[in-house]
């Protein structure tokens, strides 16, 4: 992780991001980070029996190599940790939405992955096209903007953020207050905490939803839209993450606050995230497979009470 | 005495003709707002009646298979609605309130905000037009809540969306520009890098 915030550095990641294609960026892979990745994924999680175990991945379809990249660092991490799923949190396929950039952009990737059976959830980012990507089959949106799926103790609200309006905000406050599941984990594209200089929390968003999560004990809140990864300090006991790495990247796009516990913003990742009774195990892993974060984080006790948030 | 009374008759005369002025503005919205209404409505028939020789949507493992119905299903509405013009939804007095409820939101305690949100969500710039597919290569602009909550509800198959400062009325599933209210937004909210 490199935080320098002065505009020497970023003038040199402004100029390297425009003189060196994807490919070319890459390939800067160290002789050291290859030896690792020859030796096998560095596994951090548990594996525990009956655990539920995904992986997360946001602003990845864009096509280029380091999303292929960051696909295949996931297979070999699947090989180990067996997850038999992947969030979406947005932005799932840039520009065109032709059967060839769906192709190149998600099937071709994962392809891997979706031939070992790994299921993929989406949610909508505003790059995404709303209406071919929930009818899409391998998206598993059952052909609406937001969902709600369970695994083992897990329940997941995928939300879309892009248009909060008062039919979906009713919708996620009755699935929340009807959901009986230990761990009640939401994702949606735009972050309602985040130190990215590009883009910033969405407050209004903020606004609307987090006394929904404060009321019905949300526990895990995942975002994307901007191009770094980041774990936000526990807010008001929620825990927040920002992975909007997974193909796209904003080099030292990061301005650490005081609420950023960790982040990435010098190359591509996802996640690994295993839910085992009350405990949840997350791995963070960039595109040469290196761990740049993993912890272990209880399970809330209850809801906390609701008062003004903004 | 007769001075105190006329005081009070005075004042009674002026707050009763702001309830009644307060009231008949209210009254006069909800008339626009059952105009809105209607109007849409009327569009959602006809789109019925556009969609009713296609078959329904599903999911499909083909992206080309969702975008052939998608296409097919604009075609016939655009052919329905040929001579489509701006304002058929949004009529001059429509136009006016939907602007006025966006001063509103803004100005309100979460004005700021949802400039915040519109900065932040990648604010977008294109040329819509009615009856004409939404440009395929704009992103569509997240709406923040609280403006959404203050505009009136529609119907789970049409959007509201915002390019440049334009309000847009879109078809969702045929990703068609239904009407638009130029100028609609306040100039301070596009003025984020793309």
């Amino acid at each position: 992780m490199s935080m320098l915030p002065n505009k020497i550095v970023a003038f040199a990641a402004w100029i390297a991001l425009v003189l060196c294609p994807a490919s070319s960026r890459a390939q800067s892979i160290t002789p050291a980070e290859i030896a690792k990745s020859r030796s096998g994924p560095d596994l951090t999680l548990p594996l525990e029996s009956k655990s539920v175990r995904f992986a997360v991945i946001g602003d990845s379809g864009t096509g280029d190599a380091p999303q292929y990249e960051v696909a295949a660092e996931m297979e070999a991490y699947r090989k180990a940790a067996g997850f038999d799923f992947v969030v979406m949190l947005g932005d799932n396929i840039y520009g065109g939405h032709s059967a060839r950039d769906f192709e190149r952009k998600f099937e071709q990737p994962y392809k891997p992955l979706l031939d070992a059976g790994v299921k993929f959830y989406a949610a909508l980012g505003n790059h995404d096209d709303p209406n071919q990507e929930r009818l899409y089959k391998p998206f598993n949106m059952n052909g609406e903007r937001y969902y709600t799926f369970k695994k083992g103790n897990v329940a997941f609200f995928a939300l879309d953020s892009t248009y909060m309006d008062p039919k979906q905000l009713e919708w996620l406050e009755k699935e929340l207050r009807n959901s009986n599941a230990d761990w009640k984990l939401c994702f949606f594209h735009h972050p309602l905490y985040s130190d990215g200089k590009f883009h910033g929390p969405d407050t209004n968003l903020r606004s609307q939803l987090t006394p929904l999560f404060l009321k019905y004990g949300v526990n895990v809140v995942l975002s994307g839209h901007e191009h770094v990864y980041e774990r936000i300090k526990p807010e008001r006991g929620i825990y927040y993450f920002v992975l909007g790495n997974s193909g796209q990247l904003r080099v030292h796009n990061l301005r650490p606050s005081s609420e950023m516990q960790t982040g990435l913003d010098t190359d591509q990742g996802f996640m690994l995230i295993e839910i085992s009774r009350d405990k949840l195990y997350f791995q963070t892993i960039s595109r040469t497979g290196k761990t740049v974060d993993a912890s272990v984080l209880p399970r809330q006790s209850k809801p906390a009470e609701v008062s003004n948030v903004h | 005495m007769r001075k105190g009374a006329s005081l009070v008759c005075g004042v009674g005369l002026i707050l009763f003709s702001l309830l009644a002025s307060g009231q008949q503005a209210v009254n006069q919205n909800s008339v626009i707002l059952a105009d809105f209404s209607r109007r849409v409505t009327e569009y959602v028939k006809l789109r019925k009646a556009a969609d009713a020789g296609i078959p329904a949507s599903k999911q499909s493992n083909s992206p080309q298979e969702i975008a052939q119905r998608e296409h097919s299903v604009a075609e016939k509405i655009q052919s329905a609605r040929a001579q489509a013009k701006q304002g058929d939804i949004f009529s001059p007095q429509i136009a006016d309130l939907f602007r006025q409820l966006i001063r509103q939101s803004l100005k309100a305690e979460q004005g700021k905000q949802i400039h915040q949100s519109l900065r932040h969500s990648e604010p977008v710039r294109g040329t819509a037009q009615v009856n004409r597919p939404y440009p395929r290569a704009v992103p569509l602009q997240s709406m923040p809540p609280t403006l959404l909550k203050n505009l009136p509800e529609l119907p789970q198959s049409l959007d509201y969306r915002i390019i440049n400062h334009d309000l847009i009325l879109r078809d969702v599933e045929a990703n068609l520009v239904i009407d638009i209210i130029p100028e609609a937004m306040p100039s301070q909210h596009v003025n984020a890098a793309q």
